[in-house]
C-alpha cells in the first residue's frame, strides 16, 4: 500500500482528547510541515470539531454530504491556519454511516493528509471512521479507565482490519500515581506513539477555538503534538530552541 | 513475617492464635470472661501481643485504648483490608483488564 494518508482518530470515551487531537494534529501539519491537510468530522451524534477551530455553524456539512444533498468538494472549508475542514451538523440526523469511506476515498488524490474524528460510541459511526481509515490512532489517557476503553478499542480496531499506527497518551501529569506509556503499550500490545501533557492552556486555547498549536505555540503540549504530526509523515520535528508566538488566531472562509 | 511457638498467643481459653486473622476469628466468638482475663484494667494482652511480636504498633495503639471485642474486630480488620487493597498492584489491575476484554 502506498503511505497512509487516511487517519482515523478514536476511542471508545468520550473527552479523552479526540477532536483535541484532531485539531492539533491538522493544523501542526499545515502549519509546520507545509502539508495539504483535511480534517473530517465523523462523530455524526457530536461534531464539535468546528467549535475547537472557529467554525460555529456551517451551512455545509458532512451530513449533508452523507445524504447526497452536495456533493464532498462544496462541504470544504479553507482554515486560515491552513488546513480544510468538512465540518459536522450541530443538530444532526440519522444517516448510512457506511458511505463515509466512499465519500472521502477520491480526495485522497487531493491531499497528502486525511484525519477523521469519530464518535466515542461502539456503534456505525465508529465502525464506520475505522473503515474509512488507512490507520487508527487510539487516543488514551492514563488511568485505569480509560486504560480498559482503549483495551476496547483497540479490540475493535483489530476487527475491522484497519492497522493500529499506535496510541497517543493524552492529559498526562506525569504524576507517579499514573500509567505510564509502557504499562499502556504493554497492556496493548500497541506502540504508545506519543505522550501529551495535561495542561489548562489548552482549554484556554478552545475558549478562544483557537488549536493550542496554534494559540500557543512554544506550549509543551504544542511541540508533543508537532512531534506526533512529523512522525505520521515520516518528518522529523526540530524544536525550535526559541519558540515564536503567532498571534494570528485563525478566521475561517470558505473554499468556494 | 513468620513467628516462633513460644510467640503465639495462649488464650485462657485454649485458643492459640498465630497471626491476626486468628486474633480476629477468635474475637468474633471469645467468652467474656476469658476476654476480660486478658483485657482489664490492669492490661491488654492483645494489644501487647500486637506491638510486641506481629510488630504493628499503630494497630496495637488502637487495641490498647479499648476494652470493646467489637471495636477491636473493626480495628483489626480495617487492616486486613487496607492490605488486600494494596495487594490489588497496578500489575494485577492492569492483567484483570487485559483478561477481562481479551478473554
Ligand atoms: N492535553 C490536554 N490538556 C488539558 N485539557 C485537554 C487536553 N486534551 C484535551 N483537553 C480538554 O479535554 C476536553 C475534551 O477534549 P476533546 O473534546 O478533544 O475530547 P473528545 O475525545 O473529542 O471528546 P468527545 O468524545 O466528547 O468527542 C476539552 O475540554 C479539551 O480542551
Ligand atoms: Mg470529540
Amino acid at each position: 500500500m502506498d503511505n497512509p494518508k487516511v487517519f482515523g482518530i478514536v476511542a471508545l470515551k468520550g473527552g479523552v482528547g479526540k477532536t483535541t487531537t484532531v485539531a492539533n494534529l491538522g493544523a501542526a501539519l499545515a502549519q509546520e510541515f507545509n502539508k495539504k491537510v483535511l480534517i473530517v468530522d465523523a462523530n455524526f451524534s457530536t461534531p464539535h470539531l468546528g467549535l475547537h477551530v472557529g467554525l460555529v455553524n456551517p451551512n455545509y456539512t458532512l451530513h449533508q454530504i452523507m445524504s447526497d444533498k452536495h456533493s464532498v468538494y462544496e462541504s470544504i472549508y479553507q482554515h486560515s491556519l491552513g488546513f480544510h475542514i468538512i465540518p459536522g451538523q450541530l443538530a444532526p440526523v440519522g444517516l448510512d454511516y457506511n458511505k463515509l469511506k466512499e465519500k472521502i476515498e477520491p480526495l485522497k488524490e487531493i491531499y497528502d493528509v486525511i484525519l477523521i474524528d469519530s464518535s466515542p460510541s461502539l456503534n456505525h459511526e465508529m465502525a464506520a471512521a475505522m473503515g474509512a481509515s488507512d490507520e487508527i490512532l487510539v487516543v488514551s489517557s492514563p488511568d485505569y479507565p480509560t486504560l480498559s476503553s482503549t483495551l476496547h478499542a483497540v479490540k475493535i480496531a483489530k476487527e475491522s482490519g484497519t492497522p493500529i499506527r499506535g496510541i497517543i497518551l493524552n492529559k498526562v501529569h506525569k504524576k507517579r500515581f499514573e500509567l505510564c506509556s509502557k504499562d499502556v503499550s504493554e497492556a496493548s500490545n500497541v506502540k504508545v506513539l506519543a505522550v501529551i501533557p495535561d495542561d489548562i492552556k489548552v482549554l484556554s486555547a478552545l475558549s478562544k477555538m483557537v488549536p493550542i498549536v496554534s494559540f500557543s505555540p512554544s506550549n509543551e503540549v504544542s511541540h508533543s503534538y508537532k512531534k506526533l504530526a512529523g512522525s505520521l509523515i515520516g518528518v522529523n520535528y526540530k524544536r525550535p530552541i526559541f519558540g515564536i508566538k503567532r498571534k494570528n488566531g485563525g478566521e475561517i472562509e470558505t473554499y468556494d | 513475617m513468620a513467628i516462633t511457638s513460644e510467640q503465639y498467643f495462649y488464650a485462657l481459653n485454649g485458643a492459640v492464635l498465630k497471626n491476626k486473622n486468628d486474633l480476629l476469628e477468635f474475637l468474633k466468638t471469645v467468652d467474656s470472661s476469658t476476654f476480660k482475663h486478658h483485657v482489664n484494667l490492669e492490661k491488654n494482652d492483645f494489644a501487647n501481643w500486637i506491638d510486641g511480636v506481629l510488630k504493628e504498633k499503630r494497630l496495637a495503639k488502637k487495641i490498647s485504648q479499648t476494652n470493646n471485642p467489637e471495636e477491636m474486630i473493626n480495628y483489626i480488620g480495617e487492616t486486613i483490608k487496607q492490605k488486600d487493597q494494596k495487594k490489588m498492584d497496578k500489575k494485577s489491575v492492569i492483567t484483570l483488564l487485559v483478561n477481562s476484554i481479551n478473554g
